[in-house]
């Protein structure tokens, strides 16, 4: 069994440490939401285990299947089998999103096998159309400009999309709830349901319980402060979509200097 | 003959102006030409629209003057079987070449597509009322060298109303290693007339080229009452070749002017790109793309001048410079005073691919009318670090995710150009400029 381990893993930002004493590991099949206030590091911690160059890892490390990803860029990390749905997607002009998508296959098809020749035109349109069928996409959103003048929720289906076509073995969705109205959110959230099936080890970050209706989780974790200080079962996102965090800051404290929105 | 620029001006070469045949007339145009080349000082850092650039290399080389005009074919620069039949027209001048081959509907519509120094020879009185009408000699020492010595050039004439709906392609071919060319190039589309035109500028386009030379020519467009040009002029000089043009449409009542213009060769390249609309309601779109890399350095002049009322001009360049590279963009729009309700913009973007790179962008706008819309703008910019991580973290390696940045950029521009396989054709070209790039 694959798993993404995080082990004690502490992150600068701007000199000031976001993430102190992280620990969590996700088999491949398991679903597990990370949930906590603004501010708590979460997308930090995306952003590490995607290797971003601007976040500094002062100790702990990030390993797949016992073997340290900290050494490898972010392309490197995403052929080990890690994907990210950004929270914001940026826009690329003039790149076309089927344009991008068949690169981006054809370089981890490449990286898994040198010898590879590359998908053909016809047979990435197959794929693409299937998947696009899976989250009732329109086909005429793979020849538009990769996120230029997507509406927020055309990003997040976007982000999906390219999870279906890249079939990860560890996927990140950092807050993809966030923008999408209820159908879409619905539309998402089974396509993330029949990508996973127990073959993808998925982290839901997310403020608010309404995904983890669709997407149950296996685990539900608590940041705060930069680290888990929670965890429990799906019953834990449904205690603070009841109460909110505020018992978190009691029982916790305020946040340590440095951590805030 | 093996001399710099500036003994060979200081030299009495009136002989060398006999070699050209032609009618009276040309002969004296000619030889009011060469009399500014001779008197006019060569432009430096004093003037203005020179001062960005050094000239010291190409005035201290010496060069051959009219080679021999049997010296060998480059390859590529002739025309391919397929482009022959692809295009409704094809001219190949330049480097003892001399093809010019039309379909004959468009032959006996009296459409003119032959080599300029072929035209002078046989039909002068063609020039007699176009020469020297939109770029005067006066212009500049390179503009009056050129229209005195050219040899060989584009000469394009579609009678009115005639509409040619498939492109024609001319392609020049200057220089011969260590020589100098001086090519003069005219396209004239009377009225209601309308064409798709590529001009495909080309030396020993392999990095082959060991010697320095230089290429100087002129550009006149004159298009008439309601013409209209697509003009996809691209410029893929060997990598040692000086490149300095003076270009300039002038566009009548109601005329339209598409004019791609794509800088990709020569180790420096100086360009006079200008617009002149005098008709009302006359429309010119100008979208350029260059890309410099090693020690290459490009320096284009736009201008766009608003002469009559009710006109457009929109102009978008886009450019990309990587190693120790130097690309300049200066654009200026003129708005007469009696040039109300005119519509005049200008957009130059750059990206900066290396530390060792320089770029500069100066928009400008003169606008002595009240009753306009203009606008400028000019950005200078690395590639975005959340964009290549971006397209990182989807498997993409770091250069390739540079590479494919890079096509977008250049895609808004590659886009306008209206022949689908020149399209790829340059695609490719920036695709083997930013691998060269990448291997320095």
């Amino acid at each position: 069994m694959t798993e993404l381990e995080i082990r004690n893993l502490h992150v600068l930002v701007n000199d000031k440490e976001i993430i102190r004493d992280f620990n969590l590991t996700i088999r491949q099949g398991e679903i597990h939401a990370l949930m906590g206030p603004n501010g708590t590091g979460k997308s930090t911690l995306a952003y590490t285990i995607m290797g971003h160059p601007r976040y500094q890892i002062t100790s702990g490390d990030v390993l797949i299947d016992g073997e340290s990803i900290l050494g490898l860029t972010p392309d490197e990390r995403a052929h080990k089998g890690i994907f990210l749905a950004f929270q914001y997607p940026v826009s690329i002009p003039g790149v076309s999103l089927a344009n991008f998508l068949r690169v981006a296959l054809n370089a981890r098809n490449k990286a898994v096998n040198p010898d590879d020749k590359g998908i053909s035109v016809v047979k990435f349109r197959q794929l693409l159309k299937s998947k696009m069928d899976l989250l009732k996409m329109d086909y005429q959103f793979a020849s538009r400009y990769l996120n230029e003048g997507f509406s927020g929720g055309e990003k997040k289906r976007a982000e999906i999309l390219q999870m279906a076509v890249l079939e990860p073995r560890f996927a990140i969705l950092d807050e993809t709830d966030s923008g999408l109205d209820i159908d879409a959110l619905r539309i998402v959230s089974e396509g993330v349901n029949t990508l996973a099936q127990g073959h993808i080890g998925v982290l839901v970050i997310t403020h608010y319980q309404r995904m983890l209706n669709y997407i149950t989780p296996d685990f539900v974790h608590i940041m705060y402060g930069g680290r888990i200080v929670e965890s429990g079962k799906a019953e834990l996102a449904l205690r603070l979509e009841e109460q909110g965090y505020e018992w978190i800051r009691e029982k916790y404290g305020v946040l340590p200097d440095g951590i805030h929105d | 003959m093996l001399t710099t620029l500036p003994e060979f001006f200081d030299k009495e070469h009136e002989d060398l102006l006999r070699e050209f045949e032609g009618a009276q007339i040309l002969r004296e145009y000619r030889a009011a030409a060469w009399q500014n080349a001779v008197r006019m000082p060569f432009p430096g850092k004093k003037d203005e629209a020179w001062r960005r650039i050094s000239l010291d290399a190409l005035l201290s080389t010496p060069l051959e003057f009219f080679p021999d005009k049997k010296a060998h074919l480059p390859a590529g620069t002739g025309i391919s079987a397929r482009e022959a039949v692809f295009y409704a027209g094809t001219l190949a001048t330049g480097l003892g070449i001399n093809e010019a081959r039309l379909e004959p509907a468009l032959e006996q519509a009296g459409v003119i597509f032959r080599d300029y120094a072929d035209v002078e020879r046989g039909d002068p009185l063609l020039l007699a009322d176009i020469n020297g009408k939109v770029v005067p000699p006066a212009d500049s020492k390179f503009a009056a060298a050129a229209s005195a010595l050219a040899d060989r050039g584009v000469f394009l004439h579609i009678p009115a109303r005639f509409r040619i709906e498939k492109p024609l392609l001319a392609r020049l071919a200057a220089s011969n290693p260590g020589s100098a060319a001086f090519t003069h190039n005219i396209i004239k589309l009377e009225a209601g007339a309308s064409a798709v035109v590529v001009l495909d500028f080309a030396s020993d386009g392999a990095a082959k080229q060991t010697e320095n030379g230089l290429h100087a020519g002129i550009l006149e467009i004159h298009l008439g009452e309601g013409a209209d040009l697509t003009l996809v002029e691209l410029q893929k000089f060997g990598p040692k070749l000086w490149n300095i043009t003076h270009e300039r449409a002038i566009l009548e009542r109601d005329a339209r002017l598409h004019w791609v213009y794509g800088a990709l060769g020569a180790a420096l390249s100086k360009n006079f790109i200008e617009t002149s609309l005098i008709g009302e309601g006359a429309e010119v779109k100008m979208h350029g793309f260059y890309f410099a890399g090693g020690e290459q350095v490009f320096d284009l002049d736009t201008q766009q001048n608003h002469l009559a009322a009710r006109t457009n001009s929109d102009l978008l360049y886009k450019g990309a410079a990587a190693g120790s590279s130097k690309t300049v963009w200066e654009g200026m729009i003129y708005v007469d005073p009696q040039a109300m309700q005119t519509d005049g913009f200008q957009t130059n973007r750059n990206l900066v691919l290396s530390a060792g790179a320089e770029v500069s962008a100066l928009p400008g706008l003169e606008i002595l009318a009240d009753d306009v819309r203009c606008s400028h703008g000019a950005t200078i910019g690395k590639l975005d670090e959340d964009e290549l991580f971006y397209l990182q973290t989807r498997g993409i390696p770091r250069v390739e995710a540079e590479q494919l940045i890079i096509e977008g950029f250049f895609g808004e521009i590659t886009a306008q150009v209206p022949i689908a396989e020149l399209q790829s054709e340059i695609t490719e070209i920036i695709k083997a400029r930013f691998e060269l790039a990448v291997q320095r």
